[in-house]
């Protein structure tokens, strides 16, 4: 097993579309079998609610030599949006909310990233959510890098940040749904094999 | 609660009913006609702003709000259509050219519509453009106060499929449409002799095939295509008012049987969401919201 790095694992979710040549050997794809996105919103005033979407997508680079090959870039699609109904996840999925038809796809793509405190990572870039694009800030928790016992490593990392769903041109039902979504995201990747 | 009454009941309403104001209160001038399409496309803009809380840009974000423009534009066609004195000719162009452009603008750019995008354009613009023309058809032959009620029905059983058809924003915004009409049903009700609702005619087709083409294209619950186009047409109906009237069939006994004919569709389409609801799997929870 290799050593967890303390100084902060640089890490880079890159998705398909960056150059290959960016991504070479240090990169890490997304697994998402074992990543999750997980959201949070005041239902009625009453109490938090929780969904997640179970397709998520992405490759991410570790790099402490090279910072300037750290980019951060994740794909989750809408339309796997799970709140545990299935008349709700049709209705989450409908022109109402995430309109998943006319925008199948949720990403984040840094823009830029820097060594935090306590061997955090603070990663800024854009995140595009029912079709409007912001720059926001999170802060990453790395965790790994570790041996796959299966060959190849993985490493992965958590952030937890929230937003407003009104940002992105999702106010429907402002007087039943709370306005701000915290969003829980964990990431495991694995390179080489 | 009452923000959304607010917005998308009484906004909409006190917009359409005083841009209104000068038809009731001069019958039997003919310019005063013109105002009627107006009053239901600001009335029916208003609404949206109200439920949104928020304009829609050109090009919009989200495809299906170009609805509101094409409201607006419908209101710009109606109102050359009802002046006096325009050439019938021009009245045809203007009519043509808003229903092609309806045609064009209702229907998304989703890569899955690519193979059946052209076909869709021409459907739609052809629908607008037939529904329209009933209406006004139906107007000059039925009484006003059946008419509008009749429609005013429509608009009910329309917002009732389209939350039947999980979405409620689209059945959100049926009801602010719903709100526009009452004011005309009032108005036709104050002036019994005032055909209200004919000039606004060409508004009332685009709104409810607005509302009901981009339920069926952002569709993700599975509802019969049928269903939507039966909702967003019943007002063509509307021609049946006009055989009625034609036939001497008026007042409230007319009224009555066109609502029934009007509403047939709507119930079809409210039955087909429904069956399509009842194939999803069944929730342990009675109710998630």
């Amino acid at each position: 097993m290799m050593k967890r790095s303390t100084t902060g694992v640089w890490m880079v979710l890159a998705c398909g579309v960056l150059a290959p040549a960016a991504l070479a050997a240090d990169a890490y794809k997304v697994d998402g079998g074992h990543s999750n996105v997980i959201f949070r919103i005041k239902h009625l005033n009453a109490a938090w609610f929780y969904g997640r979407f179970n397709e998520i997508s992405g490759t991410f680079l570790v790099d402490d030599a090279d910072a300037s090959k750290n980019v951060i870039d994740i794909e989750v699609k809408a339309e796997s949006v799970d709140a545990k109904m299935d008349k709700l996840n049709e209705h989450l999925k409908s022109a109402d909310f995430f309109s998943v038809r006319e925008f199948p796809t949720i990403s984040f793509k840094s823009t830029a990233i820097s060594k935090g405190e306590e061997g955090k990572i603070k990663a800024t870039g854009n995140l595009t959510l029912h079709g409007v694009t912001k720059e926001i800030g999170v802060e990453l928790e790395p965790t790994g890098p570790v041996s796959d016992p299966r060959g190849g490593q993985r490493a992965g990392f958590e952030a937890i940040f929230t937003i407003k769903r009104s940002d992105y041109g999702m106010n429907f039902m402002p007087e039943q749904l709370g306005d701000e979504v915290r969003l829980i995201v964990s990431i495991e990747g694995k390179r080489g094999a | 609660m009452w923000n959304m009454v607010l917005g998308g009941v009484v906004l909409p309403a006190a917009v359409t009913a005083l841009i209104l104001l000068p038809m009731v209160c001069a019958p039997r001038m003919a310019a005063a006609r013109a105002v009627a399409p107006l009053a239901l496309g600001a009335g029916f803009a208003a609404g949206f702003f109200g439920c949104l809380r928020k304009w829609a840009a050109i090009p919009p974000v989200e495809h299906w709000q170009w609805m509101v423009w094409l409201a607006l534009l419908a209101a710009l066609a109606g109102v050359v259509m009802a002046l006096p004195r325009v050439p019938s000719v021009v009245r045809w162009m203007v009519g043509i050219g808003a229903a092609g452009v309806f045609g064009w603008l209702i229907v998304p750019g989703f890569a899955d519509l690519a193979d059946v995008r052209g076909r869709w354009r021409i459907t739609a613009g052809v629908l607008v453009l037939v529904v329209g023309l009933l209406l006004k058809w139906s107007a000059e032959r039925a009484g006003p106060r059946g008419l509008t009620l009749v429609q005013l029905l429509g608009a009910f059983g329309l917002a009732g499929f389209l939350v039947a058809a999980n979405t409620a924003r689209f059945g959100q915004l049926a009801g602010v449409y719903a709100a526009c009409l009452g004011v005309f049903l009032l108005a036709a009700l104050w002036r019994p002799g005032l055909r209200v609702l004919g000039p606004a005619g060409p508004v009332a087709a685009t709104i409810s095939l607005s509302l009901a083409l981009s339920a069926m294209f952002y569709d993700t619950s599975g509802v019969p295509q049928v269903a939507y186009v039966l909702a967003g047409a019943a007002p063509a109906l509307a021609g049946i008012g006009g055989f009625l009237g034609a036939i001497r069939i008026k007042g409230w006994r007319g009224a009555l049987v066109h609502a029934v004919l009007v509403l047939a569709p709507i119930g079809v389409a409210v039955a087909l969401a429904l069956r399509a609801e009842s194939s999803t799997p069944a929730s342990d929870y009675e109710s998630y919201y």
